[in-house]
């Protein structure tokens, strides 16, 4: 690019970011390397105990009761946030052709995805709270309340909120994909008399496949890393009715105080989101 | 307006060598033209010559001075690029006065130049413009006052012409030309279409695959051209070429191709080879309906004909694996198939070495 | 009206509900006293069901509860503006000297693979760090924390604006003379303009919605608003008034940027 072989200008523009970087991420790798493997509890000082930490994994029931709520959670709420969302997606192209009106649902839809989960938890909290505003319109129509923080819809009700605050994302990502679509595509569809799911099928999907996929891989991933509404709502709770493994690595490392098992569990998941992104990505590269 | 040497100058990108021992002399005050296809090098050369890269071997001198190692604007270059590389965010005025704006002078001084570079380039008018605004011939123009306005010696064109239409680009050479006459500026010219160089060309390089391949004037490569790919490549449009073999009978020397029979003297060059490859211009072939003038005659059934703005190029099938091209100079509208009489005088001939496609003789030199 | 496109305009009307039904609610409850927050039949109609009041807004910026906010404030932007400092250079690097050591293709991916990290797998490691240097649950400590982690993002993105730059332009700066610095600053950064203007308000806006660093790293002294939100429930005597106003005060800022950014929004996902 006509800086002389040797110019030490490409290592000073990464140096500084570099540098700011590894100030932290160095000690928390080595930091990890060293908690994984050994058994490093509150009251006594660390002992080596090579793979004994993934040992206890494959015996504790609690992580494994939290694994299948992990694949609850995210397997159906990303499916309904990514199905949703192309719907809707498809519904405000198709069918709205006022420009204006399209675009201020958009942009109303859209507005859930910009606040702090923090904040999506306190709204919905006052929503489904036992004397919330959920259960207030039930008892004032004389239907008994819902307990939606119960253990036993705790998760589907965390699962719901996900899918209120994150279903614009796929939205915005096939809405964008979809307006790209040219129409003589589909007024040749019409031409050929082709069927809504044949043209669906043959014209739409192509296009929009990747936008499907790739809102998909980031809701997957990041409703696997979030635990931001199980730490303000639920605490996991009741019972451990809503502990997925976020939150579960979560109390172990700060109620507990498990550092070396907790190291261990972060590891893992952290194996596992490389391995879903990596299979993801592989799923989009095939015929891009 | 420096003589500027080349020595053995060798580039490699990413292990893959891009310029290969070129040496080059470039005369000072003069419209040098380096040219070749894509792929060639060319632009590589140019960015060494600049000073945006630097050579992994070799040594570029300035009027004897050595400047491999320093920046464009020590050695006093400007150039110019492919896509005018102006931009976007400042008006035209600000483009060209842009080299200005760290050399010290005061504003008043600044404006001057600007506006004397722009008048000299007709674009005064558009000064207050922003470069989207602008059009292809208008872009060229600020680039190249943008280029000279910091009174550089050496002013460098990457394939200046690539993005303008065909009736600017005729404006714009000529305009090339004139600047580079009134200025005696050393102008450098890359480009991949012969016609600039043709046109243009006060000395000529041919380049290709990181080579130089011949040096010269424009008549020397037309008449003289090293080898195939240089006699294929310079010329208005590609030379026909057809094998031919030299063979003793008795005392004469003969040549015979699959369409006609010359005898030849001074032959000692072709004897060694025997087979050869011969090159025929299509501006060398005349139709004889125009009257002859007693060359070599060949006669074929027309495929195809174009028309190229007021030319017409005859493709006749002669019996050869491909199509004789003709050119002839005015719009010539025949049926398919109709039977065409050519004739050319056979010391236009090229005769080309079959081992290295190198070129051996001028019908003019060896013709009985 | 056939049957299909009245299906439609009534679905998307449900989901519109169900988007701004919460939003409502939250609002109206923000200005409530707090007996008329949970009542059978449901208040919701200021005026009418009840006398809106600013109690809810006044115990907030009568207590400590207003300060989380100049925390918010003061954290995100800091971190955004250093991690766009760092961002824009490193992407720079990325962009022009790809061939070059620690600018290549390798580095840039492991850059971004940091991103992926699951935050809850790294706070504990992180608060021990800045335990250790004593710096724990100060500005220092999550600043620091926050910009390391926005820098993939702004290298990302910026990188991206870069690449849109002819590298022609590079050159004929080179060529016209300006130091590397001078066509950083004169050519690079007013190129940039609109992307940068971008990269900065979604940094921003992820670093203002944080939650898992403020309350881990921070939450002590240094408190910001989302991590203050857990302090004010509860249980039976959670205020829940306050609790909805300052979720409208905090959501007020990614609605600005929102309404702001509409058209780039659309531009950026489609990269």
């Amino acid at each position: 690019m006509g800086v002389r072989k040797g110019s030490s200008i490409p290592i000073f523009l990464q140096l500084p970011a570099t540098i700011v970087i590894w100030s932290l991420v160095g000690y928390v790798l080595i930091w990890l390397l060293y908690s994984i493997v050994h058994r490093y509890v509150p009251g006594s000082s660390p002992e080596f105990i090579g793979l004994g930490n993934f040992l206890e994994m494959l015996y504790d029931a609690r992580l494994h009761s939290a694994v299948l709520r992990t694949i609850y959670y995210v397997g159906i709420g990303a499916f309904i946030e990514v199905f949703l969302g192309m719907i809707i997606a498809l519904a405000l192209v198709n069918y709205i052709k006022n420009d204006t009106i399209r675009f201020t649902l958009l942009i109303l839809f859209i507005t859930p995805m910009c606040l702090a989960e923090a904040v999506v938890s306190i709204i919905w909290l006052m929503l489904v709270t036992p004397e919330g505003y959920i259960n207030c319109f039930l008892r004032y129509m004389g239907l008994p309340g819902v307990g939606w923080l119960s253990e036993s819809l705790a998760l589907t009700t965390l699962m719901m909120i996900d899918v209120w605050q994150w279903t614009p994302l796929p939205l915005l990502l096939v809405y964008a994909a979809r307006s790209s679509i040219p129409v003589e595509l589909y007024e040749t569809a019409e031409i050929d008399r082709l069927s809504p799911f044949t043209t669906f099928r043959v014209v739409t999907w192509p296009f929009i496949r990747n936008a499907v996929l790739v809102s998909a891989i980031l809701r997957v991933i990041f409703m696997y890393i979030t635990i931001d509404k199980f730490i303000m709502i639920t605490k996991g709770g009741p019972g451990f009715a809503s502990e997925i493994i976020g939150y579960y690595v979560f109390v172990q490392s700060f109620s507990y105080r498990n550092v070396g098992y907790a190291a261990a569990l972060g590891f893992l998941t952290m194996i596992i989101a490389a391995i879903i992104t990596y299979f993801f990505w592989n799923m989009l590269r095939r015929r891009e | 307006m420096p003589e500027i040497i080349l020595q053995n100058v060798s580039k490699s990108l990413n292990g893959k060598p891009i310029l290969q021992d070129i040496d080059l002399e470039i005369p000072n005050r003069s419209l040098y033209c380096i040219l070749g296809p894509p792929k060639s090098g060319k632009s590589m050369l140019v960015r060494l010559i600049a000073g945006l890269e630097v050579p992994d071997r070799g040594k570029i001198l300035f009027d004897g001075k050595d400047v491999t190692e320093l920046s464009p604007v020590e050695r006093k270059v400007a150039v110019v690029f492919q896509d005018f590389a102006l931009y976007p965010h400042l008006t035209a005025f600000e483009n060209i006065a842009s080299p200005l704006t760290i050399s010290g002078l005061t504003k008043d001084e600044i404006i001057k130049r600007v506006e004397k570079v722009a008048k000299y380039l007709k674009i005064s008018h558009r000064l207050n413009h922003y470069p989207s605004e602008l059009s292809g011939g208008e872009l060229q123009r600020v680039a190249i006052a943008r280029a000279l306005v910091k009174e550089a010696m050496v002013l460098l064109l990457d394939e200046p012409f690539v993005r303008l239409d065909y009736k600017v680009r005729e404006d714009m050479r000529a305009e090339l030309y004139r600047l580079q006459k009134d200025i005696g500026i050393n102008v450098i010219l890359i480009t991949s279409d012969p016609l600039d160089a043709m046109s243009l060309g006060d000395k000529i390089a041919i380049i290709n695959e990181g080579k130089i391949l011949q040096v010269g004037d424009r008549t020397e490569i037309y008449e003289k051209p090293a080898d195939v790919f240089v006699a294929r490549y310079f010329g208005v449009i590609e030379m026909n070429f057809l094998p031919g073999s030299v063979y003793k009978r008795g005392d004469e020397v003969l040549l015979k191709t699959k369409i006609f029979e010359l005898r030849l003297q001074n032959v000692k060059k072709l004897l060694e080879t025997g087979e050869v490859l011969i090159g025929l211009r299509p501006e060398h072939l005349s139709i004889t309906e125009f009257g002859k003038f007693g060359g070599i005659s060949l006669k074929g059934k027309l495929i195809l004909s174009e028309v190229i703005g007021s030319d017409t190029i005859l493709h006749l099938d002669v019996g050869l694996s491909e199509p004789l091209k003709v050119l002839v100079p005015e719009i010539y509208r025949k049926h398919e198939g109709t039977e065409i009489e050519v004739e050319f005088n056979p010391e236009a001939l090229y005769f080309f070495s079959l081992k290295d496609n190198k070129l051996i003789a001028r019908g003019g030199d060896i013709i009985g | 009206m056939d049957v299909k496109k009245l299906l439609v305009f009534i679905g998307l009307t449900i989901y519109g509900l169900w988007v701004l039904a919460p939003y409502y609610l939250t609002i109206i409850t923000s200005f409530k006293e707090l007996v008329d927050v949970f009542s059978i039949p449901p208040k919701i109609v200021p005026f009418i069901d009840f006398k809106p009041t600013l109690e809810g807004y006044q115990r907030i910026f009568a207590t400590k509860s207003g300060w989380t906010f100049i925390t918010s404030l003061i954290t995100a932007t800091t971190a955004t503006i250093l991690a766009l400092i760092l961002g824009l250079l490193a992407a720079y690097g990325f962009s022009r000297f790809s061939r070059a050591p620690m600018n290549d293709e390798r580095s840039f991916f492991i850059l971004l693979t940091l991103r992926m990290l699951p935050p809850f797998a790294v706070v504990l490691p992180i608060v021990s760090y800045w335990v250790f240097f004593g710096l724990a649950d100060t500005f220092f400590a999550l600043i620091w924390t926050y910009t390391i982690f926005s820098i993939p993002l702004t290298v990302w993105l910026i990188k991206g604006f870069v690449d849109e730059i002819p590298k022609s332009i590079d050159d004929a700066a080179r060529v016209d003379g300006y130091s590397f610095w001078r066509m950083f600053r004169r050519i690079l950064i007013p190129l940039l303009g609109a992307g940068l203007v971008a990269t900065t308000a979604l940094v921003w806006l992820f670093l203002w919605n944080e939650f898992l660093f403020a309350l881990k790293v921070a939450g002590g002294n240094v408190v910001t608003y989302t991590a203050h939100l857990p302090q004010l429930k509860l249980g039976q005597r959670t205020l829940w008034n306050v609790f909805a106003a300052m979720g409208v005060i905090g959501s007020i800022p990614p609605i600005i940027i929102l309404i702001l950014f509409r058209r780039y929004i659309i531009r950026l996902y489609l990269r």
